[in-house]
């Protein structure tokens, strides 16, 4: 086990350094440079001059060496954690990032952690029920929920639920309310939920449906087998063959479902968290590129592209603890 | 003595796999519903400037105007069409051409013709095509019209004029009825610059169709090429491809495409390519999977023993028998592509303001007041929520018709 774990890490080196290369390629691919950007259009310097300034400070960023070279630099810095200072915010870019990246965290482990609380139930129910009205109902339903986009549901909610026009139930923006952290532990906690709620359901509900469908799907297939005949053969009864058997084998696909639904929702908290001004890694990014602030810019995305195989690592080894054969096959 | 005939059977070709394919989609009723939706869909982009426009198809001079004018018929609508737009319309006539063609080479043509026929129309018609944008390009004038025309008929200075359907324009503002609700002029109200919304969405509905097919072609394109080549060759090229792959898809999309954004120009090609280069991954791996199964065939072991071009055994010879998985990836991915344009444009990363765009009129609904105007969020989301909804519904469809196992099971 310990093995196939320290095997899987290694093997995220190469994705990684993939990413970065990813990252600053896209940076340096863009159209004009930092240099011409901050000295503008030349005022009054006769030309002599100009290219003299401009060597001088294309020499200061570094960016009078070649590409490759320039991309080792960044990757020493970034390494050490490093990705310059935000131009808009006036500190390091890390700093922020570790501000703002457990918000999002929060946020993503609170929507899987539903997702997976509602869709395993739901999927087993409609996969066992199959073909009757109300599996007809659910699947509807979820593919509705599947397709309905969450920019659309975001906005709808916040209009309805957190304005003056209709209900005023919610809070329309940020984590807490002003002073909350005077508050003592559970009023605290109450608050934060109250302004969680909204988010979690827009970032939640369309992997939820996704998921539920993948595990109806899983769940049929395994159905369909011979060895579920044999279990009800030998007179187990119902909730022993769907449990027992036919559940617990349909699990790996929906661990691995983690790897297509992880980047997704990285990626949606972009919007979730644009719409409800929450201060997550999402909204620094928004912020970022708005402003055109390429350091903060590039780092997000890294630490996104970071995220996302963490969470892929995650799924694995949990992959290898429901089915052990995994651990030993892979490390031949 | 009675002289020997070679019979052929002219009408009894039997079953191609692609009509196979399309009698199990069109079948199920859903399916042809989608299918319904998505031509009006088409419709509605093509003809867009003659179901919105504030310029009359025909209007009538009174008779007391100068003596220049009076009394005499005008068409200001088609003055005003740019190039641009006829260059639509004839894309779309020569797009439905050659749709009647494919159907009439099924029923008519050889098998073993069909693709050389197929072949030499579409390249007619891209000629045709071709020149004709070239031709209009050259031969309309770009027109400014800023007459207002309703005002000319209420004045009294027009007597009689034929408007469209919804007879404003998608740039026209009018401070004098701005933020209205639903209501019998505007019949899905107005923003808060006075345009009306469902002029908007009618005109937005080509941003997005264009961004979803564009979009999908360049990353169907790129995914094919790409999967082909790892498919077939395998080994060294295969592993390098795949952690390509890899690498792309463990960065979220999403990031990746606004980080792109963040650096390169906002224009709506820029946005195009953009959603197409970062969605590859998907078609890539599917053709690859094809192809890997495919390349040990004696067909295919035929065609490299011929010594065909690789160009000609990749492409003439594999792909259509291994392009049915990305056709379903592909009508996923429109649905894909039509939301991260919305996404964008929400975000305000997507086309500039006057354009109309699904995602940027959502983004309007929830004043700063925090004010919730609903008809400015509810009717472009659910432009959005249809057409991806049809889109995915559709991809499903395709699948369950693809699929040989479900195929034998129904």
């Amino acid at each position: 086990m310990t093995t196939y774990i320290i095997r899987r890490i290694l093997l995220m080196i190469p994705t990684i350094l993939g990413i970065t290369i990813m990252v600053f390629a896209i940076s340096r691919a863009a159209p004009g440079d930092p240099v011409s950007l901050s000295m503008g259009p030349g005022g009054q310097l006769d030309a002599q001059r100009a290219a003299d300034v401009r060597k001088a400070r294309m020499a200061l960023y570094g960016l009078d060496k070649p590409i490759p070279v320039q991309y080792a630099i960044w990757l020493k810095r970034v390494v050490k954690l490093d990705f310059g200072d935000s131009i808009k915010h006036h500190r390091p870019v890390i700093d922020l990032i570790a501000e703002r990246l457990p918000v999002t965290i929060t946020l993503n482990v609170i929507s899987i952690i539903i997702i997976y609380i509602i869709s395993i139930p739901l999927g087993i129910f409609s996969a066992v029920r199959q073909g009757r009205f109300s599996d007809k109902v659910s699947s509807v339903i979820l593919f509705m929920l599947w397709s309905l986009p969450s920019m659309w549901a975001g906005q709808m909610l916040i209009g309805y639920f957190c304005g003056p026009t209709f209900k005023n139930w919610f809070p329309p923006a940020g984590l807490s309310s002003n002073f909350a952290d005077a508050l003592p532990f559970f009023p605290w906690l109450a608050d934060r939920l109250w302004h969680l709620t909204l988010p979690v359901i827009c970032l939640s509900y369309s992997g939820f449906a996704y998921l539920t469908k993948q595990v109806r799907a899983g769940m049929l297939d395994n159905l369909r087998c011979d060895y579920i005949r044999t279990a009800r053969a030998k007179g187990l009864d119902n909730w022993t063959v769907i449990f027992r058997h036919a559940f617990r084998n349909s699990l790996l696909p929906i661990i691995t479902i983690m790897g297509t639904l992880l980047p997704a929702m990285i990626g949606g908290s972009v919007i979730i968290e644009s719409i409800f001004s929450i201060p997550g890694m999402g909204r620094l990014a928004f912020e970022a590129i708005t402003t055109r602030d390429y350091n903060v810019v590039m780092a997000v995305a890294t630490t996104a592209g970071f995220l996302d195989l963490i969470g892929l690592l995650l799924a694995d080894i949990a992959y290898a603890i429901a089915d052990p054969r995994i651990s030993f096959e892979r490390i031949e | 003595m009675k002289k020997l005939e070679l019979k052929i059977d002219n009408k009894n070709w039997g079953t191609s796999y692609g009509q196979l394919v399309w009698q199990q989609l069109t079948k199920n009723r859903t399916n042809l519903v989608c299918l319904w939706f998505i031509i009006v869909l088409f419709t509605t982009a093509v003809f867009a400037p003659l179901i919105a426009n504030d310029k009359p198809f025909v209007v009538r001079m009174a008779s007391t105007g100068s003596p220049q004018v009076e009394g005499k018929v005008y068409f200001p609508l088609f003055g005003t069409l740019t190039a641009n737009d006829y260059s639509v319309f004839l894309a779309a006539i020569i797009g439905v051409i050659l749709l009647f063609l494919l159907r009439r080479n099924s029923r008519k043509v050889n098998p073993f013709l069909r693709s050389a026929v197929l072949w030499r129309q579409i390249s007619v018609c891209t000629v045709i095509l071709l020149l004709g944008i070239i031709l209009l390009q050259f031969f309309i004038p770009r027109r400014l019209d800023a007459t207002d025309y309703k005002a000319m008929l209420s004045s009294g200075k027009a007597t009689d004029a034929i408007f469209p359907l919804v007879p404003y324009g998608y740039g026209r503002t009018d401070i004098k009825v701005c933020q209205r609700p639903p209501n019998r002029n505007h019949w899905l109200g107005t923003d808060d610059v006075g345009s009306d919304v469902l002029c908007r969405l009618i005109h937005g509905t080509r941003i997005s169709l264009s961004v979803g097919f564009v979009a999908v072609g360049i990353s169907g394109i790129v995914g094919i090429i790409f999967g082909a080549i790892m498919g077939y060759f395998g080994g060294k090229i295969d592993f390098l491809g795949m952690r390509l792959v890899e690498i792309m898809m463990s960065v979220p999309t999403f990031f990746l495409i606004i980080t792109i954004v963040a650096f390169f120009p906002r224009s709506l090609f820029n946005i195009m390519v953009i959603i197409g280069i970062t969605s590859w991954t998907d078609d890539a791996r599917f053709i690859r999977a094809e192809f890997l199964k495919l390349r040990n065939q004696d067909f295919v072991q035929a065609a490299v023993s011929l010594g065909l071009p690789l160009r000609s055994i990749l492409f003439r010879h594999m792909l259509p028998n291994g392009m049915a998985p990305v056709l379903v990836s592909v009508t996923f991915g429109v649905a894909g592509a039509i939301f991260i344009e919305s996404a964008l444009s929400f975000l305000g990363f997507g086309v500039a303001p006057p354009t109309p765009s699904w995602g940027q009129m959502l983004s309007t609904g929830v004043s700063t007041t925090g004010e919730f105007l609903w008809w400015l969020s509810f009717f472009p989301g659910l432009a959005i929520f249809f057409t991806v909804t049809a889109y995915n519904l559709l991809g499903e469809g395709l699948r369950d018709a693809i699929d040989p196992k479900l195929r034998k099971a129904v």
